[in-house]
């Protein structure tokens, strides 16, 4: 079972869409939670990084940084749980428990689905960002950094690709999974790999991941400022080239940002911003900023070309979106008066990322656009006819909720004959911690208090003695556990949600998975003749191999050599890619 | 990254900077090279190979031996790279001279790897007779020996100071 999305079945609560990331050790969906109606992002460990004790700590320190972490510019952790794989067992139980099987969870961490995608890919698509918007992007990154680094968090892999926008053009950090806690005796790093992002890598942090600190952050915030700025990826050792080629990498830029820019990017960190507040402070110096959520109004005089539209006086965003049905979405601006009026021009080519509260409302008119907006009474009636189309809309979503919230009493009434069971779930959700419990979870679980550690450590629990049978529902959201409804762990899966259900209605449930006994590999690349070698010199072809470590061969111009190495666990899919050029082959592992 | 690219070339035979770089860069991004090729990553390997080239003519302090040796690997891997055994051979040569205890970590270069085969091969070539160049630092010493059948990284002083370094191939008068 390689796909992810068949281990969130029909029954659970999220339904993965279409895997919308993915990296060495987890993926990303786009997932619909059942239970609100929404989109979600579910990052999944892969199965590899999963049986390793290692990787799931890392995943757990993600999911603990991420859930303690609440601002406005930082992702939100909703979520955190695990679902189990039917064809795997517990890393823990293949040496000390063989009999017990457990199946293998597969941690996941659920946040919310941000869909303006990342800076990265805006960049990508439109090409350069444009002064005023680079430094709202950076003074927004920079307030994440403040307040995690006031949290004793050092982010360690801050890039534009983890900068994301969410649909009303806030950018928020993301993705913590390697975050540095400052007060954390452990770190993941060992000699010769270096977690991060190299070009963004600040020097100390390349050398040694241990002395980075929130300085590596802003020099990363620095080289991000530059990427957007001439879309371009940084080169390795920015700090370096940027001397180097100073009028080639610097010059296109403004040059008060170019200021900060290589303030920021000093090699020695004591020459850079020591605080992610003093590098606001340069940038707000620089420029008039305000990515406050409440919108301003004030009298400023356009410059030539503009039109100013007047926005409702002190209105704030919630007012104006008030009536949203999303319950644990902290509420976004909706609009953001500008406050820079003619402070820069943009050079040519230079992109406008859809600004924040970019609903037509931003505030300006762009030469060329005056004949829609002859004069400012038919702004505000256009005004009037955007809030009163705003207010039908929620009324709307309210007669809707109300609809659906009487459809599920009837849902959940009692069956007369024959209650219709859902699918039978393979899996079943535990929650791995207590503190990230977001606003979804009414209440943590005893279970929820466990880490992973604990949770691969501890003895299989022995069933109490069961309840008596209430009329518990089936869970029609999905796998999460009720939090007064705490169910012990099962050593035989029983299907979520399937007490009350009638055998004979019910799917016939799926025989346990074989106990998978080899790798399975598949190559790639420009090179053909490939094999593996295990220590005893016996050959295997690409395709089916038993577990072990190899040495991966392959003939480059006639005469063979080593290529690589793998180590190949049971049930792991593996890509051998090889290249001609490098003579070399390199497993990934699916 | 195509701009840069073609920057780095042109900017490779000499510094037009006036900015120093120092043995700390050009190690960073020899580091970044090795990892590079052995993650098999093309662009990063070429862009870390021309920033190598970069740093080094920039270079405005005596070039660490070490650091010499490992920029030699790195050209050596460069050659290897391009299918020129020969060249490679030679600059690791000129690296053993340099760094003759050095060996690649397995996990960046197995045992048995192809590149190894230049390595080890000029491990065991007998190091060639050189003369001595006065005024100026080869490959980090002064009045050091310089081997014509070898790459030599040269570096000009000006007082206490060095105003030029350059990177001379094997057989170069």
């Amino acid at each position: 079972m390689n796909d992810m999305s068949a281990l969130f079945p029909a029954g659970h609560r999220y339904e993965l869409l279409e895997m919308i990331g993915q990296g060495g050790q987890a993926e990303v969906w786009r997932a619909h939670d059942r239970k609100f109606g929404v989109n979600r992002a579910v990052k999944i460990l892969r199965v590899a990084p999963a049986r390793n004790i290692g990787m799931l700590r890392r995943f757990e320190q993600e999911a603990k940084l991420m859930a303690r972490l609440e601002h406005p510019h930082i992702v939100r952790v909703l979520e955190v749980g695990s679902v189990k794989h039917p064809d795997f067992t517990d890393p823990r139980d293949d040496k000390k428990r063989k009999k017990l099987r457990r199946p293998l969870r597969i941690p996941f961490l659920v946040m919310e689905y941000l869909d303006g995608g990342s800076v990265t890919d805006v960049v990508k698509q439109d090409g350069p960002i444009s002064p005023r918007i680079a430094r709202k992007i950076t003074v927004s990154l920079l307030k994440a950094l403040l307040y995690a680094h006031q949290n004793d968090v050092v982010h360690r892999d801050v890039k534009p690709g983890n900068v994301m926008i969410d649909r009303h053009g806030i950018y928020k950090l993301g993705d913590f999974g390697i975050a540095h806690l400052d007060d954390s005796p452990h770190t993941h790093t060992k000699t010769g790999i270096h977690f991060g992002s190299l070009p963004f890598m600040a020097p100390e942090q390349y050398k040694d991941a241990k002395s980075a600190d929130a300085r590596a952050d802003l020099y990363a915030v620095g080289v991000t400022m530059w990427s957007i700025l001439v879309a371009e990826d940084p080169p390795a050792s920015f700090y370096a080239v940027r001397e180097l080629r100073a009028d080639m990498m610097l010059g296109m830029i403004q040059e008060s940002l170019r200021d900060i820019i290589v303030k920021a990017t000093q090699e020695r960190p004591e020459d850079r911003y020591q605080s992610a507040d003093e590098m606001i402070d340069a940038l707000e110096a620089v420029g008039a900023l305000n990515d406050s959520p409440v919108i301003e109004v004030r009298e400023i005089p356009p410059p030539e070309g503009q039109i100013l539209v007047p926005l409702p006086a002190a209105a704030n965003a919630s007012d104006i979106g008030g009536l949203a049905v999303s319950v644990e979405q902290p509420r976004p601006a909706l609009v953001e008066a500008r406050t820079d009026y003619g402070e820069e021009q943009h050079p040519p080519g230079f992109t406008e990322l859809p600004a924040p509260g970019s609903y037509g409302s931003e505030g300006t008119i762009l030469p060329g656009e005056e004949e829609f907006l002859p004069d400012p009474a038919a702004a505000r009636r256009k005004l009037v006819m955007l809030l009163g189309g705003v207010l039908t809309l929620c009324a709307f979503g309210i007669l809707a909720i109300f609809f659906l919230a009487n459809r599920e009493g009837q849902d959940s009434a009692p069956a007369p004959v024959v209650q219709k069971a859902p699918k039978p779930a393979l899996v079943e959700e535990e929650p791995l911690l207590a503190e990230n419990v977001g606003a979804i979870h009414e209440s943590p679980s005893e279970e929820t208090a466990r880490t992973v550690e604990e949770i691969y450590e501890a003895p299989v629990p022995t069933p109490p003695a069961p309840k008596a049978e209430t009329s518990k529902e089936p869970d029609v959201g999905g796998g999460s556990p009720a939090p007064e409804t705490k169910e012990p762990e099962p050593e035989i899966e029983k299907p979520v949600g399937a007490r009350h259900a009638v055998p004979s209605e019910l799917e016939p449930e799926p025989e346990p998975a074989p106990e998978p006994t080899h790798a399975t590999l598949t190559l790639s690349g420009d090179v053909p003749e490939v094999w593996l070698m295990n220590a005893a010199g016996t050959r295997f072809a690409i395709g089916d191999v038993p577990p072990g470590a190899y040495q991966i061969k392959a003939v480059f111009q006639g005469n063979e050599s080593v290529a690589g190495q793998a180590d190949l666990a049971a049930g792991q899919t593996v890509e051998i890619r090889c290249s001609k050029k490098f003579k070399s082959c390199k497993p990934k592992a699916q | 990254m195509l701009t840069l690219i073609l920057v780095h070339t042109a900017l490779a035979s000499e510094c037009t900077s006036k900015t120093a770089s120092t043995n700390q860069d050009l190690s960073a991004v020899l580091a970044a090279g090795v990892q590079a090729f052995a993650d098999m990553d093309e662009e990063m390997f070429k862009m870390a190979s021309a920033d190598a080239d970069t740093f080094l003519v920039c270079l405005q302090e005596p070039v660490d031996p070490l650091v010499a040796a490992a920029y030699f690997r790195l050209k050596a891997m460069s050659a290897f790279f391009e299918d020129d055994l020969v060249v490679a051979q030679e600059l690791f040569l000129a690296s053993h001279r340099l760094d003759p205890a050095f060996s690649y970590l397995e996990d960046l270069i197995p045992p048995g790897h192809a590149l190894l085969e230049p390595f080890e091969s000029a491990l065991v070539l007998a190091l060639p007779q050189g003369s001595t160049l006065e005024g100026a630092l080869v490959d980090g010493s002064p009045n050091g020996v310089r081997v014509r059948t070898l790459p030599t990284i040269l570096q000009t002083t000006l007082g206490d100071s060095v105003n030029g370094t350059e990177f001379i191939p094997a057989q170069t008068p």
